[in-house]
């Protein structure tokens, strides 16, 4: 028992040590925003104090963005006596970002320079966000709030109809759709109906957006859509996933959703084998069939 | 018992104790008693105090018979007095036990037998908790969760020595980076022995262990820490590296050079075990290991290295366009926004100077509460960080000093437990600032961590410890961008098994 105590007693004595005033510093990849090179600080955001230096100015390039945009570069001034800048999307998160400030500002003696590069999450609730900043001057206190509204556009593409895959790890997958009139849409054919003759879509034809990690490169996307703008061509449309290339992976789960106006209507899910992989030497794997009517335009 | 079945052991005892004197055979054979003599004719009941009562009367012959054995009686204590004394002088001369090895007949008598095969080896399986673990992924896909359970190490050693040399392979099996096994060592020396068999002069070559200082050369098996001091591990990324050693002892001093090829085991330059350039590093260091007095020994050294780092170049690369999303940001291509990125010939690799000067000392002292280790390592260095705050002065223009220190203690228990507390401080550079407000400030990148173990052992069976690393860094900021230390404290338990 004796012995227990003295080999206990080290680590009691010392548990004061460890306590100490110490800073979590996590990725912060769960935030809705996050800054690169900044400090993530969980809590509520700061309230302001009436001694607080002020932001003056924020300056975005432009104030629309895309989900889960990345790099996206902020600057400012802050008043005279900052030390840092708060950083947070309102409402959103679990805390803030922390930028100190740069050096003072040739243009405005006094205040000085600050900046940071945003990334955004691809979840982002709502689509117009607010950033708010609050300056800190060197006691911790933090000045008047200030607010700038984004407005995030969706990486869903807007359209009537909107045929979706989506997947789960960075495997080369397409989507391939053979249409009424029998062309198979594909990376390599990115519409439902041949373009007319001066290379214009023509109407009740789908496009292909992108083809999402081309060649293996990642894009973060891992979806592709196929979207008609206006009623697509009636008629009974063949949904097929191929895997172009597995990149490694030994699976690839998948979701096939089709929405009209918003709205999923049909939803499909399944998985490919990396020994499905054929460099696009097929259409794939079939999945499902939707029909189009002609008269009202939706799809089911 | 009587003192006659006294004599006839002590004579068989001393028979005993004389045989493996005379004969100096090893090891020494516990005494074993002979076939008691033949009784003597003369029995308990014949004793002097027990003659008056038994002759009723004076009597001529039998008081003859009396006076004759008493006579015998006499004869015979005076022969046990001297054997007695005969005895207690042999035991008195007694030598000291013999070492395992006979010096004198060694060099001459050596035989396989005397350097059998030694097959070694220990497992240190362990559960770790991090206090800035997170269930993400850091950017380029490594764990950013660290509570783990672990095979830290997992070792296998075989070792064959002859008269004059040796030959020692250990491998190494882990799960730190995913399940991994490797060489760890891969020795062949060639040895003049003393005549206790430890190397008088020795050459190695192959992959061992960097003789610099106390914690590079110390077995992890042997190390109740769990990792070496953050500064050993920022010179040294692991322990073994190639090339060629020249080591010995003759008695209390002991050294060991060495020329390697600076890129050691773990390196994370990018060259580890392979050697980017001709210039190779030479290291060493002499130092003491003594007992001045019986419970007390003592080990202390002075260490040094020389090198050169390696700074690589790049390749040469081609045209590229690039699209900067930097103008209208709105994810759609402009032409301002494309910009092309002439090619760049192929730029040299350059190499650096680094140094690292170490000295280290440490006490063991016996006692009634077990074995109390003291030591402690101080080093400093430039351009030395292979590992952890990596220096490159070719990129930065300066010199990076290094400076790290650890002192530790640890107690082993009489009866199992273990207790003990380290203290190491690392400066990866002595010349970093922090830009705030406009002001550069000097700032201390010094880690300091304080570590206390507590844990249980059978000797060269098992051992399991618990240890808590608390870390006081600067790597953390707090609202006013000031840099604070950084909540990233570990506790580590760790259960050590040995074949």
């Amino acid at each position: 028992m004796r012995d227990l105590a003295f080999c206990l007693l080290p680590i009691f004595g010392l548990s004061l040590v460890g306590c100490g005033d110490s800073q979590a510093a996590p990725s912060g990849l769960e935030e809705p925003v996050r800054i690169a090179g900044g400090q993530f600080i969980e809590g509520s955001f700061p309230e302001s104090h009436a001694s607080g230096p002020e932001v003056m100015s924020v300056n975005i390039r432009n104030l629309e963005l895309l989900e889960g945009a990345s790099g996206k570069s902020v600057t400012g001034l802050a008043g005279p006596g900052s030390q840092s800048v708060a950083i947070a999307l309102q409402g959103l998160g679990h805390g803030f970002w922390v930028v100190p400030v740069g050096g003072e500002d040739l243009d405005a003696p006094g205040s000085f320079d600050w900046g940071a590069s945003l990334s955004f999450s691809t979840n982002v609730p709502g689509t117009t966000p607010k950033l708010e900043f609050a300056a800190s001057d060197a006691s911790g206190n933090f000045g008047p709030l200030t607010t700038q509204t984004l407005f995030v556009k969706s990486l869903v593409p807007t359209g009537h109809v909107v045929a979706s895959l989506t997947w789960g790890v960075d495997a080369d997958l397409d989507l391939h759709l053979v249409a009424p009139g029998g062309k198979e849409l594909s990376p390599k054919h990115p519409n439902t109906i041949a373009s007319d003759a001066d290379g214009k879509p023509v109407a009740g034809s789908g496009l292909l957006d992108h083809d999402s990690l081309a060649s293996c490169v990642p894009d973060g996307l891992r979806t592709e859509d196929v979207v008609w703008t206006d009623a697509p061509a009636a008629g009974t449309y063949s949904v097929y996933v191929d895997m172009f290339s597995a990149c490694g992976k030994p699976a690839a789960n998948f979701k096939f959703s089709l929405l009209v106006d918003g709205q999923s209507v049909l939803e499909k899910a399944g998985r490919l084998l990396d020994i499905d992989a054929d460099g696009g030497a097929s259409s794939g794997l079939f999945v499902t069939q939707f029909t189009c009517d002609e008269g009202t335009g939706t799809c089911s | 018992m009587n003192r006659h079945i006294s004599a006839a052991s002590a004579v068989a005892l001393l028979a005993a104790l004389s045989k493996p004197l005379l004969a100096q055979s090893a090891p020494a054979q516990p005494p074993s008693l002979p076939p008691p003599p033949p009784a003597p004719t003369v029995s308990v009941e014949a004793s002097p105090t027990a003659a008056p009562t038994a002759a009723p009367s004076a009597d001529g012959p039998l008081q003859k018979e009396v006076s004759a054995q008493r006579a015998d009686i006499d004869e015979q204590d005076a022969r046990i007095d001297a054997l007695e004394k005969q005895l207690k002088a042999l035991k008195n001369a007694e030598p000291p036990k013999a070492p395992p090895k006979e010096p004198a007949e060694a060099p001459a008598k050596a035989t396989a037998a005397d350097f059998p095969l030694k097959v070694s080896g220990y497992v240190q399986a362990q559960y770790e908790f991090h206090q800035d673990s997170e269930d993400q992924l850091q950017q380029g896909g490594v764990l950013l969760n660290q509570n783990r359970f672990l095979l830290r190490r997992t070792r296998l050693k075989l070792l064959r020595d002859w008269q004059y040399g040796g030959v020692m392979i250990e491998l190494d099996a882990n799960t730190v980076k995913g399940a991994a096994i490797g060489l760890q060592h891969a020795e062949v020396s060639l040895a003049y022995r003393n005549q206790d068999y430890s190397p008088l002069a020795q050459v190695t070559l192959g992959l061992f262990d960097n003789p610099f200082g106390r914690e590079v050369v110390e077995s992890p098996r042997d190390r109740p820490f769990m990792e070496r001091s953050l500064a050993s591990r920022g010179f040294f990324p692991a322990e073994p590296d190639l090339g060629l050693r020249i080591s010995g002892q003759a008695a209390w001093f002991r050294y060991s050079v060495a020329v390697v090829n600076g890129q050691p085991l773990g390196d994370r330059t990018g060259f580890a075990l392979q050697d980017p350039n001709a210039h190779k590093d030479v290291l060493g260091r002499v130092g003491v290991d003594v007992t001045p007095s019986a419970p007390l020994r003592v080990i202390g050294g002075v260490s040094v290295l020389n090198g050169k780092g390696f700074h690589p170049g790049t390749d040469a690369t081609k045209n590229t366009l690039i699209w900067r999303d930097n103008i209208s940001e709105d994810g759609l291509v402009t032409l301002p926004e494309l910009n092309g990125v002439s090619g760049v010939a192929a730029q040299p690799s350059q190499n650096f100077n680094r140094w690292l000067l170490g000295a280290d000392l440490g006490f063991e002292v016996m006692s009634k509460l077990g074995a109390t280790h003291v030591y402690g390592e101080l080093s400093v260095g430039s351009n030395m960080d292979r590992n952890l705050f990596i220096a490159d002065p070719v990129t930065t223009g300066l010199d990076e000093r290094e400076l790290g220190w650890y002192l530790a203690l640890y107690q082993e228990l009489p009866r199992g437990p273990i207790a003990g507390f380290r203290i190491d401080q690392y400066n990866p550079n002595s010349d970093v600032a922090d830009a705030r407000a406009g002001k550069l400030i000097p700032l201390t990148e010094t880690v300091t961590t304080y570590a206390p173990l507590v844990g249980f052992q059978v000797p060269h069976k098992a051992r399991l410890v618990a240890e808590w690393d608390i870390i006081h860094d600067a790597m953390a900021r707090n609202t006013l961008g000031v840099p604070v230390d950084k909540k990233n404290n570990i506790v580590t338990i760790r259960l050590q098994g040995e074949l």
